[in-house]
């Protein structure tokens, strides 16, 4: 008996022992892999933009697009330069949310002064902290204790500093944060701007993310301007009431897309990659080039076209449109 | 709560194991039956009472069966008739609930369409009907236990808590096995004490789940969501990879759920049948059957394929092929028949859509020509001097049987027959291998990810491919000194912890299997 007792108090040793071992392994793996800053969402993705970003020459670029997938399926700055001789660059992912959008503000300020910052208002309808909202309480605390358990992906940050960062975002650095993509499926179902007086509030979290870039853009003298991208699926006349009386409360410029798409020449059979979330090339390129003359007028921006300074642009411009056959 | 999330493995296992070792054991079955109608209620809400229902409803009906054996007067063939009166009401009435909440909507849907097309104008509203998780796999265990006493393979049983156990244990209620009354009953109700080795080995089979889940199936998810959700943007390479990465991610994640299964219940003593044998290795379709979701399989055998093959229409239909078209083809009328219900109720049983069952059909033609072509195949073979057990055969009869599979696989997840007919027509005719080169780390995950993919899906197939030749990693490794065995730990829930795909920029991938 007295054996049984000491051989099973050994057991729930060797069980406090190895989960005490495994708890001091997360803890210093929290320690190595915590961000500076922690009120971010998408850690990887954003310090992956904020690389690429930063690999452009500092004080370069006039006008910062900010956003999600929106963002970059709608401004090129290729055809805006082109077009209007401007600089400018997207930055913006997949599902991106404000935190983050906030974040890479931030960065972008530190090695650039541009013009104007322009916002893609889709990013207002998407829940804008930086927690994974289907995770439960236990999983949240879990995650304060071993922080290594919400910043786990960054082992992929460090992969891609240690590779030649020229190489591997060469593709993705030469579009300027745009993404080409040339498929078409079309948007069949009608008008979706339904006239209406009432009003879908932002996601949550969203006006208090656009105080604070508000305030940044001040702060530095930068006018932010909101745009919102055509889009069928993400847009309505609800959400663009609320866009609207949120700009006019805050003296801010706003134009709305979705209520421009016969001017622009938007032809929803096919200007849309995925039956109206997202604009493809061709519809991309209808809504730059608008975008060219109104941004360069607006914000009185110089023509860089023949500028020496800005000869890179001119060969990322075409190696572009070599690419995309335009 | 799910089974691979920190609050079900790290918090609510160790509470109910904490709590019902200090009981005292002949209350132990209470605490189990606590925890499985919290795991449920958390699951399914207030549906816990049509669990709770359904296993009082099964504890009758088997007391039932019982009583009309006990009290029946008249022939052995009068008292088995009652019987299967008996039972029959009791099977109609579970398979009732599962055919309206699963199919009602469908079939419905499906017959309006079809009266429209003659020119009816008439509208169907698909009713919303609330559907208690777990339904198809505890309907399916209702079933056994109410056949295996009309059979008299088991005695009715007195307690109801233990029908209760049975229906419900917590970590075999979402995906499964599908395991019978002899085969977990008495375990669940025993209370037996926690062992060291259980507890640890439960775990260690818990990790090996949440590797396949965590570091393939979901990673590899992107890839199937981004390929399949917009196949006619790709080239029929860039597919095929999608219908790879989709037949890994189902594989890595029932199989990797079942070891979550079989873990937590090892951790109580418990020990529930295995549900996957190295299927990617097996022999043909059939073999493959035998090897993937076993107990689905088995449960097809016993309830359906011997009822039906035996069923006297059968016999009799048998009978007039042999008088009709001789022997060689009348030993293939019984088997084809059950196999063509086994078939079409394997494809159903996944859900109310045209691809599952296209999905059953397609295994019924391809077992039933495996069927008709061994006699022949094995007697060409015998005349061209092949030796079907040689190396050369048995790599081509696995790479086979894994087209045979992906083929399944890719009209399973797709969304209509038609679309799994456009996606293998592009992948034959429209295959440009330098399009996927180009595009690969652009469909879901990027060139770290699929190195992270590829090692996890290399440890699998290792562990797999050494298990089929005897060896017991997990054994294998209980031999190593102390210290060698803990580094090989850490590292593992290491290895999970970083290279897992959860979190932020991942989107949460529900357990497949739980839909079914």
């Amino acid at each position: 008996m007295k054996k049984s007792t000491r051989s099973r108090c050994q057991e729930a040793l060797k069980i406090l022992l190895f989960m005490g071992g495994l708890a001091g392994i997360l803890v210093l793996l929290s320690r190595f892999l915590k961000p500076k800053r922690e009120q971010v969402y998408d850690v990887v993705s954003l310090e992956k933009m904020m690389a690429l970003y930063d690999a452009e020459t500092d004080n370069t670029i006039d006008v910062v697009f900010i956003g999600d997938s929106e963002a970059y399926a709608t401004f090129c700055p290729m055809v805006m330069f082109e077009k209007a001789g401007f600089t400018s660059y997207v930055g913006g992912v997949s599902a991106q949310r404000l935190c983050d959008t906030y974040a890479f503000l931030e960065n972008v300020f530190r090695s650039q002064s541009p013009k104007a910052v322009v916002l893609e208002t889709n990013n207002l309808y998407r829940y804008a902290g930086a927690e994974v909202e289907a995770d439960d309480a236990y999983q949240r605390m879990s995650q304060r204790v071993f922080p290594v358990l919400k910043y786990h992906s960054r082992w992929k940050t460090f992969c891609i500093a240690t590779m030649n960062r020229k190489n591997d975002f060469a593709a993705q650095a030469q579009h300027k944060g745009f993404r080409f993509r040339d498929t078409t499926k079309p948007y069949t179902k009608g008008d979706y701007m339904i006239p209406t007086d009432s009003e879908e509030a932002f996601a949550k979290g969203a006006e208090e993310y656009l105080d604070r870039i508000i305030s940044l853009c001040r702060e530095k003298g930068v006018e932010l301007m909101l745009v919102s991208a055509p889009s069928p699926v993400c847009w309505n006349y609800e959400k663009h009431n609320a866009v609207a009386s949120y700009a006019d409360r805050n003296g801010l410029t706003y134009c709305d897309l979705n209520l421009m798409t016969d001017q622009l020449g938007i032809d929803w059979r096919k200007d849309t990659k995925d039956a109206g979330n997202h604009l493809n090339y061709v519809g991309a390129v209808k809504v730059s080039e608008y975008l060219a003359g109104y941004l360069a007028g607006e914000f009185q921006l110089a023509d860089h076209r023949s500028d020496p300074d800005y000869a890179e642009w001119t060969q990322v411009c075409e190696t572009f449109f070599a690419m995309t056959g335009r | 709560m799910s089974y691979h999330l920190l609050s079900y493995f790290a918090l609510f296992l160790p509470i109910v194991m904490v709590v019902y070792q200090v009981i005292p054991k002949r209350f132990r079955f209470l605490v189990m039956l606590a925890a499985d109608y919290t795991m449920y209620f958390l699951f399914s809400g207030f549906l816990v009472f049509y669990l709770i229902g359904a296993s009082m409803v099964t504890y009758g009906m088997g007391l039932w069966l019982e009583r009309v054996e006990r009290k029946a007067e008249g022939t052995p063939k009068e008292i088995t008739k009652q019987k299967r009166k008996v039972l029959a009401l009791g099977v109609c009435l579970f398979l009732a609930v599962l055919l309206v909440v699963k199919y009602f909507n469908f079939f419905a849907g499906e017959l309006v369409e079809l009266w429209n097309r003659w020119g009816a104008d008439v509208t169907f509203t698909p009713v919303r009907f609330l559907i208690p998780i777990g339904l198809s796999y505890y309907t399916l265990q209702i079933i056994s236990y109410l056949t295996d006493v009309y059979r008299g393979k088991l005695a009715a049983e007195h307690n109801p808590a233990k029908i209760m156990l049975y229906l419900s244990f917590f970590p075999q209620i979402m995906e499964g096995p599908i395991s019978r009354f002899s085969e977990v009953a008495e375990e669940l109700y025993a209370g037996k004490s926690l062992q060291y080795m259980n507890v640890v080995h439960g775990y260690q089979r818990i990790l090996w789940g949440l590797f396949k889940k965590m570091v393939v199936a979901d990673r590899v998810a992107a890839v199937v969501s981004t390929t399949f959700g917009d196949y006619q943007s790709y080239d029929g390479a860039i597919l095929l990879y999608g219908v790879l990465m989709y037949t890994t991610q189902l594989y890595m994640e029932f199989s990797g759920c079942m070891d979550m299964v079989i873990g937590s219940a090892e951790i109580f003593g418990i020990k529930l049948p295995e549900n996957f044998k190295q299927p990617f290795l097996a022999k043909d379709a059939s073999d493959f059957w035998h090897r993937w979701h076993i107990t689905l399989g088995t449960w097809f055998k016993d309830y359906i394929f011997y009822p039906v093959s035996l069923a006297k229409p059968v016999k009799n239909l048998a009978k007039k092929c042999k008088n009709k078209f001789g022997k060689g083809v009348s030993k293939f009328v019984a088997p084809t028949v059950a196999l063509f219900c086994v078939w079409s109720s394997n494809g159903l049983w996944h859900g109310a859509r045209w691809t599952y069952l296209f999905y059953g059909m397609y295994y019924f033609v391809i077992i039933f020509l495996e069927n008709i072509t061994e006699e022949p195949v094995q007697k060409l073979a015998a005349r061209l001097h092949i030796n079907r057990k040689s190396r050369g055969y048995t790599i081509f009869r696995v790479i086979k049987l894994f087209v045979i599979v992906n083929i399944g696989e890719l009209f399973f997840r797709a969304e209509t027959v038609g679309m799994g007919f456009e996606m293998l027509h592009s992948i034959v005719t429209n295959f440009h291998i330098s399009n996927l080169i180009q595009q690969i780390i652009y469909l879901g995950m990027d060139q770290f990810e699929l190195i992270v993919a590829g090692i996890g899906i290399l440890a699998v197939t290792v562990v797999g491919a050494l298990k089929e030749k005897g060896v017991d990693v997990r054994e294998a490794i209980d031999r190593w000194v102390l210290p060698a065995r803990w580094v090989f730990w850490y590292a593992v829930v290491v290895f999970v912890v970083l290279f897992g795909a959860y979190g932020a920029g991942y989107d949460s991938v529900a357990m497949i299997y739980a839909g079914y």
